[in-house]
């Protein structure tokens, strides 16, 4: 089963994102901002990684960088989620090396689509 | 000097008073007030004034008779007291007036200076500021959108009917409020100059078919109808396209939101003028009144005569139409007939050059 890591700082948003995942079939788990990010990703092996931008602490970029510097995670797909959502955040976002990117509020089908791309793939 | 500067300055030194007060003050200090006056005004002196007075032989030859040392023809000859009569209105209307004048005028310019970088910095805290809200805003309106979406998808023998009313109402009330964030978010985003411009060569026919593909499904409810005169001279423009299709979709869009109930004709015009491009697109909708023509390109100026007023709006469209058009070097203008229809019309440059 395809394992995602979702990071978001919003305990809501956290909730409803875990929720359409799961009623996806993926196997879940969450992250509450970039430095457990970091630390569930050292321990655990994700398949798919879902990050949001701004967060508490370490940001998404930052934290999307120190995954990506990990051995096992050089080849696994980050997609970023976030609120920037203004012309140009999603170019500035996919240039820093994001695999894909999605705007809050999430456009649902939109979305899944974009799992569905790297669901074959990993 | 003119006549009324000469005539009082020649009064003030007829009074006996003063011209006694000015011998003893001059006799026990002359000296020393000419030589404060000469070092205090030195910064202003030019090269050649300051080489020619502070130098040794200036200094000896002609200073050393106004010192009480001082021979009695160079007395006579350079009488402080005559010398400073003379020197005083000089210093006055050659040296310290004209400063004082430099130094309100340099005061002037540094107040503006100054108020100038204070708005500005006023309009970026202000956009720094509509951008994160926005931001939270999305934020916060990912779960409400989110959750009542999910709801919307439970099937029905799990939610009775108010119910599912309810969360529909949720969910569309939520997205209005989306795009109203989306239209704040543009129009800060203008403001701090933060878009950037893409050129890319595009075909204004084409664009104009996609443009009002998607919206036909609109017009159709409307039973709005397309006519087209594009003139044949006007393909090709550079510039960027999707900011061509914001500024033309929003006119497009507005054309069919104010097209009557019972149907209407939206007639999109080209021609091509020089080096611009002119797009105008014509409904044959409810109109402006001429009080609120000058409201239509304002921020935050809702038009509200009861006709006009229809719920799916930010009234941020024609706003940010007008800010994206003038990015581009272009303007836009509107004409109207209350109860008759409007005419929306901008111009672009054929090929988009940056300001320097």
């Amino acid at each position: 089963m395809t394992k995602i890591l979702v990071v978001e700082d919003i305990p809501l948003n956290m909730e409803f994102l875990l929720e359409i995942l799961k009623l996806q079939g993926f196997d879940v788990d969450g992250a509450k901002d970039g430095e457990e990010a970091i630390q569930k990703a050292e321990k655990g092996i994700y398949d798919l990684i879902i990050m949001d931008i701004a967060l508490p602490g370490i940001d998404g970029f930052e934290a999307f960088k120190i995954i990506k510097s990990m051995p096992s995670y050089k080849i696994v797909p980050v997609i970023a989620l976030t609120a920037y959502a203004m012309t140009g955040d999603r170019e500035r976002i996919l240039k820093a090396g994001f695999d894909a990117y999605a705007s809050k509020p999430l456009d649902v089908p939109a979305f899944l689509k974009i799992l569905e791309k790297y669901k074959g793939k990993v | 000097m003119t006549k009324s500067q000469r005539s009082f300055m020649q009064l003030v030194l007829d009074t006996a008073f003063v011209r006694f007060v000015l011998l003893i003050i001059l006799t026990i200090f002359g000296a020393e007030i000419l030589i404060m006056a000469l070092t205090y005004f030195r910064s202003s002196f030019p090269t050649w004034l300051d080489n020619l007075i502070f130098n040794p032989i200036f200094l000896v030859f002609f200073l050393s008779p106004f010192t009480d040392s001082g021979s009695e023809l160079s007395f006579v000859v350079f009488n402080p007291t005559l010398f400073a009569i003379f020197l005083l209105p000089v210093v006055y209307l050659f040296l310290f007036r004209p400063w004082v004048e430099r130094e309100a005028q340099r005061k002037k310019a540094e107040d503006m200076r100054i108020e100038k970088e204070r708005i500005e910095y006023a309009h970026k805290i202000k956009n720094q500021f509509i951008a994160n809200m926005s931001h939270e805003l999305r934020t916060h309106l990912n779960s409400i959108i989110g959750f009542s979406e999910l709801m919307k998808e439970k099937r029905t023998d799990e939610l009775n009917s108010k119910q599912s009313t309810y969360v529909n109402n949720i969910y569309s009330s939520a997205n209005m409020l989306l795009a109203i964030i989306s239209d704040l978010l543009d129009l800060s985003k203008i403001q701090t100059g933060k878009v950037e411009i893409v050129v890319e060569k595009i075909s204004v026919p084409e664009t104009i078919n996609e443009n009002i593909d998607l919206i036909q499904e609109k017009a159709a409810k409307k039973n709005v109808l397309f006519k087209k005169d594009l003139d044949p001279a006007l393909e090709q423009i550079e510039a960027d396209k999707q900011i061509f299709n914001q500024i033309f979709f929003n006119l497009l869009d507005n054309a069919v939101k104010f097209s009557k109930d019972t149907g209407g004709i939206v007639t999109v015009t080209t021609k091509k003028e020089d080096d611009m491009a002119k797009i105008s697109v014509r409904d044959t909708g409810v109109g402006i009144r001429e009080e609120d023509m000058t409201k239509l390109f304002s921020e935050f100026l809702h038009i509200e005569s009861g006709l006009n007023r229809k719920p799916d709006g930010t009234g941020l469209g024609l706003v940010i139409s007008k800010n994206l058009v003038e990015m581009c070097g272009g303007n836009i203008r509107a004409q109207s007939e209350f109860g008759e229809g409007s005419t929306f019309t901008f111009l672009i440059p054929l090929k988009f050059e940056k300001k320097a």
